[in-house]
């Protein structure tokens, strides 16, 4: 106890030591490039390492739950901290590795900072899970969004990276300010409900909320492959983490539909808008705001669970959303990585101008298309896994006999089902118009060979997704109902969560998608013993007779989702403009097509043009004249005597309400003794 | 309800035996309706024996999908036919949410095939890819609502009990509703197996193919593996309709399992028929018509769901 207890504390207070002077180390470093990268490299690798033993026992409650004053502020892990931490710390290995590779010939004079910004960033990622009271919670976060910001900025030279930048650090501190509010008001009586609602944005910003989400597919696209990986595949999840550990307790039933709600627009909005884009980063973005949006929904079912005493509903979406993130964090880990790759090796990331690098990158295609198979849900992969739990969470409500409850489960079946159809649609498009068919513009004849060190990082991540199903029903037995019940938003019911229900079902499927896997395997090599007998001729592609078909009569990428997103109302109107054919002997004819947001052009643009009106007109207050200032002033200060006069009941005598309300907080927030 | 396993595997053997002969019957029930003698019921058989024995013409803008793509169609197939309850009895393979599974394995194959067709570059087995994961994806919507359904009707979560299970035949509604979601599913299956009105097996002409559009590009035993998938789906999806409509509680499981063989090659002359008289639709309206299926099986659920006064017991 004692011994776990210290060698606990001594790997937080390592991870803390290596992730801090490895940054500050690599940023004193900066004159030598050569020397910062391995420094910051090095120490964000140890100390993802260290974070691991940290973090791995704790989630799987090895050891009990840890109390640290470091800093002279409390630090708390548990299973709950360990289960977020943990993705956080095998991403950034993996992009600590990743980053090597990319960051050659791209910025290499500013190793230094890239790894200063980086090794932060993991650490306030860290800090933020292990953060047992607001205090910690709040300087961590905002830790999180500079120096994010900073990682997003890398590239700063680029118009468009500097507007994502600052449209992320604009999200970053809205989101602190609603935190702030949130904690502010959540032990100040009667304002319960606000207090809910804002920690719902704030923590709903960060986790890509359908309509918050505008400053996600700028940002991603914005920063360095390996820095989005991170971004998406672990710092998303913290939004969630900061619901489940400091929203203000508010009744099962209404977080039940407040998720569901949010979840079923966000998948389906999110994948919709993936289907329509052309550049492979914002793709990937929201697609993370479709997966988070999956994940809010087996949340909100879990938590309609509870509130309907359905224990089997309870656990299922529970357990299926949280299992959820950590498919997510690996598969979409792999596929920014290799976005990143993508981009090395085209110098472009819109994807209506490659095609055909499957042959100069062998190795990438076959890992993105696998993982992006998996992604969408498809078995064998890992995310099926999750999506079954979360299938059987609103099945679960089909059965229980509540109409309303009945309703809204098969509605969001059905969102679910249609967000996987739409996610494979939208995959088959990155699949295909990055890696198959053939080069769509002139690319270096001398192919580049895939970099030993990006690829690494790739596979590390996908071999874990792929033992992830191997372990995937013993997380669920004996990890997951531990984590759901460090939670006080959950904790509170007085029947445990048991997770019985589902781990037969999980088993049943991790064998038969090892079938799956054996089976295509034993196929293949029968196909191949078939042919090896035979006369394999080649030859061009069948293009209707046309025996000299080029590349730019493929379909591209945006031509092979036109459909859907024209049915979506995506690409209609304004969005596209034409130069028809024309005349017997047609000349040239183009279309172009853009995709706007419907979260940027139906309520950011409107309110911040709102704003702008409003600033304009109250710009005439400041006319520069000094008397109207203090006119001004003069009217401020007789409307306050005013105000108080006419108000003038106890408030002056009351006494000071601070010391009490500092008491209930502690109680309120985090419970310091265990 | 007896159970008699031997009957199950006798079902699971048919459906890998018979799947091609089902395609037979559909062609030959065509050329009836329309005069001709047609091809012989056993044509299908004949045509993959050729395949199999026959080499291969590879495109060279392929960099391996196109390969690949088959063998995961056919083993994607090959584990969904495990959690059918032929002649309503319970597949030894069963678990709560098999159904997810099975409707998940038959994407898995789609997936393939569309990455597969993209591989080879052709404009065509790109138009076709297009539509195909177009109208499979509004598809997804409404097959989930036919479980939903069958899920509440049965109160259960494996297909095989959903399948199976005695009609309440008390209740006019449900009755009503089971035939409106095999309705639904029978839709479904004509456009997951990409036949008339939907899509148009046998057209000569590229442009308006969609399912065919897809594996221009394919030869041998290559072929072969997609063709009897493609057999394969049919019969599953088929039974799935039969299976649907044959109450579990009908007859001792021997003449379950005749009735059930009985309707999968009546669903086949259903749809012989269907395609001899009508013409494919158009591709714009397919959404609408989809989306239609979706609110039909809603419509399904809720009737259940008002018969039966908000549960069975």
């Amino acid at each position: 106890m004692l011994l776990s207890a210290l060698s606990c504390f001594i790997l937080f207070a390592a991870v803390i030591f290596l992730l801090f002077f490895g940054a500050v180390w690599s940023w004193l470093c900066r004159r030598q490039p050569e020397r910062a990268k391995w420094l910051g490299a090095l120490s964000a690798m140890l100390g993802c390492c260290a974070g691991t033993a940290l973090a791995l026992p704790a989630a799987a409650q090895w050891v009990p739950t840890q109390h640290f004053a470091f800093l002279g502020l409390h630090w708390q892990i548990d299973a709950l901290a360990g289960f977020f931490m943990l993705p956080v710390l095998i991403l950034g290995l993996a992009a600590a590795v990743h980053s090597l590779g990319y960051l050659k010939g791209h910025d290499e004079h500013r190793q230094g900072t890239y790894w200063f910004f980086f090794n932060l960033t993991l650490l306030a990622m860290l800090l933020v899970c292990a953060a047992a009271t607001y205090i910690e919670l709040l300087l961590s976060w905002e830790l999180m969004g500079i120096m994010s910001f900073a990682l997003v900025a890398f590239s700063f030279r680029e118009q468009e990276v500097r507007q994502a930048a600052w449209v992320y650090l604009l999200a970053c501190h809205a989101g602190a300010v609603f935190l702030i509010l949130m904690f502010a008001l959540s032990w100040t009586p009667g304002y319960t409900g606000t207090a809910i609602a804002c920690g719902l944005l704030g923590f709903g910003l960060k986790a890509g909320f359908p309509i918050l989400h505008v400053w996600l597919p700028e940002a991603h696209p914005a920063a360095p492959a390996p820095v989005s990986a991170i971004m998406s595949a672990a710092m998303l999840n913290l939004g969630i983490y900061g619901i489940l550990r400091f929203l203000p307790p508010v009744s099962f039933g209404l977080l039940g539909w407040l998720l569901l709600a949010i979840g079923l627009s966000g998948a389906l909005l999110g994948i919709i808008l993936a289907l329509a884009q052309v550049n492979l980063k914002r793709l990937l973005a929201y697609s993370s705001i479709e997966n988070m949006g999956i994940a809010f929904l087996g949340l909100g079912l879990g938590f309609l669970g509870l509130s309907q005493q359905n224990a089997a509903m309870a656990i299922c979406g529970l357990g299926g959303g949280l299992l959820h993130l950590w498919n997510h964090a690996l598969l979409k880990g792999t596929l920014f990585l290799l976005s990143g790759a993508v981009f090395k090796s085209t110098g472009t990331l819109s994807i209506d101008q490659m095609g055909g690098l499957g042959k100069d990158m062998p190795i990438s295609k076959s890992l993105f298309i696998t993982n992006a198979a998996a992604l969408s849900g498809l078995p064998p992969g890992n995310a099926f896994l999750s999506e079954i739990m979360i299938y059987l969470a609103a099945f679960q409500g089909v059965l229980s006999g509540n109409q309303v409850i009945l309703a809204a489960a098969i509605i969001a079946a059905a969102g679910l089902a249609l967000s996987g159809g739409l996610a494979a649609a939208a995959f088959c498009k990155a699949c295909a118009a990055v890696f198959l068919g053939l080069p769509r513009s002139p690319r270096d004849p001398e192919p580049h060979p895939e970099c030993r060190l990006m690829l690494g990082a790739e596979f590390f991540l996908s071999a874990l997704a792929l033992v992830g199903i191997i372990f995937t029903p013993w997380l669920w037995e004996s990890v997951l109902p531990g984590v759901l019940q460090q939670s006080p938003l959950i904790g509170s019911t007085n029947w445990p969560l048991s997770a019985e229900y589902g781990s037969r079902t999980l088993a049943a499927v991790r064998n038969f998608s090892f079938a799956a896997i054996a089976l295509i395997a034993a196929l293949s090599y029968l196909r191949h013993r078939q042919l090896s007998r035979k006369t394999l001729d080649t030859g061009c592609t069948w293009d209707c007779g046309y025996a000299l078909p080029t590349a730019r009569m493929q379909y591209t990428g945006t031509a092979f989702t036109q459909p859907l997103s024209d049915y979506f109302y995506l690409t209609k109107g304004q969005n596209r403009s034409t130069i028809p054919v024309q005349g017997y002997f047609p000349q040239k004819a183009a279309v172009s097509i853009t995709v706007s947001d419907p979260g940027g052009h139906l309520v950011w643009h409107p309110l911040s043009r709102l704003t702008a009106r409003i600033a304009e007109r109250l710009r005439r207050i400041q006319s520069g004249f000094l008397h109207l200032y203090i006119l001004m002033i003069l009217i401020a200060l007789i409307a306050m005597l005013i105000y108080a006069v006419a108000t003038s009941l106890p408030a002056a005598t009351t006494p000071e309400p601070l010391p009490p309300a500092i008491g209930q907080m502690h109680q309120n927030s985090a419970p310091l003794q265990p | 309800m007896p159970q008699n396993p031997f009957f199950w595997w006798a079902g699971l053997l048919a459906a890998l035996l018979l799947a091609p002969l089902l395609l037979g019957v559909i062609n030959k029930t065509k050329a009836c309706f329309v005069g001709r003698q047609g091809p012989s019921l056993l044509q299908p058989y004949y045509n993959l024996h050729k395949l199999f024995r026959r080499g291969c013409i590879r495109t060279t803008v392929s960099c391996g999908p196109l390969a690949w793509a088959p063998g995961i169609e056919l083993s994607a197939l090959l584990l969904a036919v495990l959690f059918l309850p032929y002649a309503n009895q319970l597949s030894p393979f069963a678990f709560a949410g098999d159904a997810f599974f099975f409707a998940y394995l038959l994407g898995l194959g789609r997936f393939a095939l569309i990455i597969g067709a993209l591989d080879t570059g052709s404009s065509f087995e790109g138009m076709g890819a297009s539509r195909e994961v177009q109208f499979s994806a509004l598809t997804e919507g409404a097959l989930f609502a036919v479980i939903g359904f069958l899920a509440f009707a049965s109160r259960s979560l494996n297909l095989s009990e959903m399948l199976s299970c005695p009609l309440p035949s008390n209740i006019p509604t449900v009755i009503a509703a089971v035939i409106l979601a095999a309705g639904i599913a029978f839709i479904i299956m004509l456009v997951e197996n990409c036949r008339v009105p939907f899509d148009d097996p046998e057209t000569h002409l590229e442009l308006t193919m969609i399912h065919e559009a897809m594996i221009l590009d394919y030869s041998g035993p290559d072929l072969g593996f997609i063709l009897y998938s493609a057999a394969l789906k049919l019969w599953l999806m088929t039974a799935l309709v039969v299976l649907m409509l044959l109450p579990g509680d009908l007859a001792p499981p021997g003449v379950l399992f005749i009735l059930h063989l009985l309707g999968i090659f009546l669903g086949g002359v259903v749809i012989g028929a269907i395609e001899a008289v009508s013409a494919r639709f158009r591709f714009l309206k397919l959404p609408q018509f989809l989306l239609g299926a979706l609110c039909t099986a809603l419509i399904a659920l809720a009737l259940t769901v008002i018969g039966t006064g908000g549960g069975l017991q």
